[in-house]
């Protein structure tokens, strides 16, 4: 198994994660306390919405994956803009609906630097063992069970994908 | 559309690698042609025709309004927008094959949808 070397890497944690005189551990466990870190951040900075993503998939690889994203959650939230119960009931009929396909789930946030109000929460489902054809049908039917009687306010900021995962 | 298509048959049958900046531009053109293609298909084709700046927007807000298969359109579309946007404006957007080969076949799909709307349009008229 590939060892990492810590000391070579920024890692802020590593004192006090690792007290003791440990130099290299499996890449399994460095992930590990990477997902640590991940809901240490939430705790720190709790954000209801991606609390509740995190709660619905929680037998999933679950990433947010850019900076802005929980800004902009806040910012969604406090404007009254996103309706939670609506939002974990759409996605937990997604998650009934892709079963076990489903691989990993991230959660990103994006703008048009064009464009000064085209600011969008996506929400990527990677699937496994379907073809081209198969996956477009699937995210066909996604399309259908999270948006079905959303508020058009939160049809505006969430975009679903479907996205291969082999 | 066809320009991102044969860009990525390039790749596919090996006509092209991805090792240098220049082919990783010519996976950022690929993904930007197909979401125009994807774009401009729809928006003129099912007699849409939002120009502007913010036609883009307006194109997937009407649409997402709208019901089956439209509403599959839009969201796939505004799904695609993203992808170009990482690939046209992104530095640090690393394009890859796989992002390209989903571009390619989910702007495709949609045009296939659109026409199927054109086929059942023509159709249904007297």
């Amino acid at each position: 198994m590939m060892a990492v070397n810590l000391t070579s890497f920024d890692w802020p944690l590593q004192e006090r994660v690792y007290p003791h005189d440990v130099d290299y551990m499996p890449l399994s466990l460095l992930q590990h306390y990477v997902e640590l870190k991940e809901l240490s951040i939430l705790r720190l900075w709790p954000n209801p919405v991606l609390s509740s993503i995190k709660e619905v998939f929680k037998e999933t690889d679950v990433k947010f994956e850019n900076g802005k994203l929980r800004g902009f959650l806040d910012y969604l939230w406090n404007a009254g803009e996103i309706e939670l119960g609506t939002l974990v009931e759409r996605l937990e009929r997604v998650k009934e609906l892709l079963g076990e396909r489903v691989k990993a789930v991230s959660v990103d946030y994006y703008e048009d630097p064009e464009m000064s109000d085209y600011r969008k929460i996506f929400i990527e489902f990677t699937v496994s063992g379907e073809d081209f054809d198969e996956l477009q049908e699937l995210w066909d039917r996604v399309i259908d069970v999270f948006y079905e009687g959303m508020p058009q306010k939160m049809v505006n900021r969430f975009v679903v994908s479907v996205e291969p995962g082999d | 559309m066809k320009v991102g298509r044969d860009i990525y048959d390039n790749f596919d049958r090996g006509q092209l690698e991805l090792r240098s900046g220049l082919e990783s531009a010519w996976v950022r053109t690929a993904i930007s042609r197909a979401y125009y293609g994807a774009f401009l298909f729809v928006n003129h084709e099912l007699n849409f025709h939002f120009t502007g700046k913010d036609a883009h927007d307006r194109l997937v807000s009407e649409l997402m309004r709208m019901s089956r298969p439209y509403k599959e359109i839009g969201s796939k579309l505004d799904a695609l927008r993203r992808r170009r946007i990482e690939a046209d404006y992104l530095l640090s957007y690393i394009p890859s094959i796989p992002h390209l080969r989903w571009a390619v076949k989910t702007a495709e799909h949609i045009i296939e949808n659109a026409k199927d709307i054109l086929k059942r349009r023509s159709t249904v008229r007297p």
